[in-house]
């Protein structure tokens, strides 16, 4: 029994080693692969501060352009699949994500709002990390309410549904009063979910917070496993089960509304990659939470990748991700079987 | 002991549906008088008894009326109605008071349907014409996939979130096409046609989209009261003669119909057909039968009012749907929280 348990635990030791070289590999291929080739030796070189003999042009584009966005693509996606999978175990409820919990509408809705009235970074960051955490708290709250203290996963996803309505028509509230000229566009563009305008300057101040939203819920994936087994059971293994909800959904949203502000709305990675990942090594959070927050970082990297190469022009990351996200969760609703736990 | 009399019941309906009939009327009138362009009620009564000299201020207080505001004020009676019809049938056949008209994708159906004719070409009756086909098509498509999955359970969840899945693909093809568009000109039509509106709606289209409109209007008013019997559980319903599984898919269509009627008029107009059902099944109670047709009427003025209102609370006129969801989303979250049963069961 015991050395099974343990060869699975190795297996998955290397599982995640695997993902964290292609998490590597992968971003050296984002930062060389592009309009303008560069090759790995020079890339390698910016990325480590080698920059002489470097040709210019090569110095700039690896350093202003690709490195910032590949890194966004890495840590929104890691963000987007680290809240998703903390939320579903918080809630046990395998639908739970920043899109359907109203997180990303009510994120996106304070950082219009923030863009409408200061084009500060720090100001869009506040409004969206505010504006999110109103959206799931009021999304729990009437949800609670509405289902009578039951927990209900029919509910939370239709509350869900009219919170997103709400902080949606919140946005088109701001849309409508945004000058034409300049802060409409840029609300829209950046609606539309991408990474191309990502600077060093929006990375350096949104990506240590995601980082360190990262380590906090990592060390948190223990209060997780806990939680999934019901609040009397996990009070009586001697945890404080309402300080470790409010600190796990502090963490997620804090996590997933910098990732929003960084990238706009792009929806599926928070539902899709966890899922992927849990058919694959199951449910334990001890494993589940690093794999697919390795995986979310390589599913956006890729997808961002297919976004710059596949046409002529650049898609936006939100329209890919829906396109390849929500197909892989209708085929994973037609394969798993947690339909069956539901209502 | 009141609440249990039927008679009492059958009372309490038949008054909710006078009343709104009444109040709908007099709003109705009152709606010609309102706008930007001020007339005085001698004025109208002489416009519309034909008393007037062509270019005298009657002869405009009759154009105005006829050729401005009675479309406009028709088309807001027209969608409001439909919505929330819609919205009271989705909510009886799911038996949930959460659900709304967009829950199959219709509307992100509709929107997709008239994004591919305005970049074929197409303007008005053919936008119109391919909005409703890709409304009722969405909802074709996603009702099949959840049935397919019916073997795996059966029951609210897998429509939900079958319906969340292909209102997404939807919404990325309607992105796809305002990004491919042309920004000059298709682009600007794509974004003020989703916006939804009643400003520009003419007569002609009124009338294509009320057959639409029409026949689901007569398939929820046939259907209403077996409605109820879905409240038992499908074998005590199908014990009493209903025949439940397509008599749920015949409902859906019927809504459908209605829902997408009044996109392909007004785009995407949100939040009506949610909350407006749960307003009327405060005057109704819970009996289907009435509430639907009760729900016609007060969506029809609900409508009604907010247009008035967006025509003259400001210099410019406000979109419908921002207003209705300023509006709306309160007022059902008021509603929610109130705990009650608001009417339900």
């Amino acid at each position: 029994m015991k050395s099974g348990t343990r060869r699975r635990t190795r297996r998955i030791h290397i599982l995640e080693a695997v993902l964290a070289a292609a998490c590597a590999a992968l971003f050296l291929a984002s930062v060389c692969i592009g309009r303008y080739r560069i090759p790995l030796g020079s890339a390698l070189g910016v990325l480590f501060g080698q920059t002489e003999g470097l040709p210019r042009t090569v110095v700039s584009i690896v350093g202003n352009s690709r490195i910032p966005r590949a890194a966004a693509a890495l840590l929104v996606g890691m963000a987007m699949s680290a809240a998703g999978v903390s939320y579903q175990s918080v809630f046990s409820n395998p639908m739970a994500a920043p899109d359907i919990l109203g997180a990303a509408s009510g994120s996106a809705c304070g950082a219009a709002l923030g863009i409408l009235l200061s084009n500060s970074d720090p100001v869009v960051q506040l409004m969206a990390f505010v504006f999110g955490l109103g959206a799931v708290s009021l999304t729990l709250a009437v949800s609670r309410i509405v289902s009578k203290g039951k927990s209900t996963v029919i509910y939370l996803i239709l509350v869900g549904m009219v919170v997103s309505a709400l902080f949606k028509s919140g946005i088109s509230l701001v849309k409508y009063f945004a000058d034409v000229e300049n802060t409409l566009p840029a609300i829209t563009f950046w609606l539309m979910g991408g990474l191309t305008n990502v600077t060093g300057g929006q990375l350096l101040f949104a990506g240590p917070l995601i980082v360190a939203c990262l380590i906090a819920i990592f060390f948190m994936r223990w209060d997780m496993n806990l939680l999934s087994f019901g609040d009397e059971e996990a009070m009586s293994m001697g945890l404080n089960v309402r300080s470790a909800r409010v600190r796990i959904i502090l963490t997620a949203t804090l996590m997933s509304s910098a990732a929003i502000s960084l990238s706009g709305l792009i929806g599926w990675v928070g539902i899709a990659a966890p899922h992927i990942c849990r058919l694959v090594i199951g449910a334990n959070n001890r494993h589940l939470l690093p794999v697919s927050t390795l995986f979310g970082g390589i599913f956006l990297l890729v997808i961002d990748l297919i976004a710059r190469m596949m046409l002529k022009v650049e898609i936006p990351l939100g329209i890919l991700t829906a396109i390849v996200g929500a197909p892989i969760f209708l085929w994973i609703l037609f394969q798993g079987d947690f339909l069956g736990g539901g209502e | 002991m009141r609440e249990n009399n039927p008679a009492r019941k059958t009372h309490r309906g038949a008054c909710a549906i006078l009343f709104m009939a009444v109040l709908l009327c007099v709003l109705f009138v009152l709606s010609f008088a309102v706008g930007r362009y001020r007339m005085s009620l001698v004025e109208m009564w002489n416009g519309l008894t034909h008393r007037y000299a062509v270019g005298d201020s009657a002869y405009n207080s009759m154009v105005v009326m006829i050729k401005v505001r009675l479309p406009r004020i028709l088309g807001a009676m027209l969608v409001g109605g439909c919505l929330s019809m819609s919205g009271a049938a989705f909510q009886g056949v799911f038996g949930n008071p959460l659900v709304s008209p967009d829950l199959l994708g219709t509307s992100s159906g509709a929107g997709l349907g008239a994004c591919i004719a305005i970049l074929s070409g197409l303007r008005a009756f053919g936008v119109q014409l391919s909005a409703l086909a890709g409304g009722v098509l969405a909802t074709l498509v996603t009702v099949s996939i959840a049935r397919s999955l019916m073997h795996k359970r059966s029951g609210l969840i897998v429509y939900v979130l079958v319906g969340i899945i292909v209102s997404a693909l939807l919404e990325a093809g309607i992105s796809i096409s305002k990004y491919i568009s042309d920004p000059y000109s298709d682009l600007e039509a794509l974004t003020y046609w989703l916006m939804g509106s009643i400003k520009n709606v003419t007569m002609e289209q009124l009338g294509i989209t009320a057959i639409p409109a029409g026949i689901g209007f007569l398939i929820l008013a046939w259907g209403g009261y077996r409605v109820n019997l879905l409240s038992f559980s499908d074998e005590e319903a199908m014990s009493m003669g209903l025949n439940v599984r397509s008599f749920r898919v015949v409902m859906l269509f019927g809504a459908t119909l209605m829902s997408g009627a009044s996109v392909a008029l007004a785009g995407v107009v949100g939040w009506v057909g949610l909350v407006v059902p749960h307003i009327a099944r405060i005057l109704t109670g819970p009996d289907n039968k009435k509430l639907f047709v009760v729900s016609f009427l007060t969506g029809a003025a609900f409508l009604l009012i907010i247009d008035n209102i967006s025509r003259t609370l400001l210099y410019f006129e406000i979109p419908v749907s921002i207003l209705t969801g300023a509006i709306g989303a309160p007022v059902f979250i008021i509603l929610l929280l109130k705990g009650g049963n608001g009417g339900w069961r």
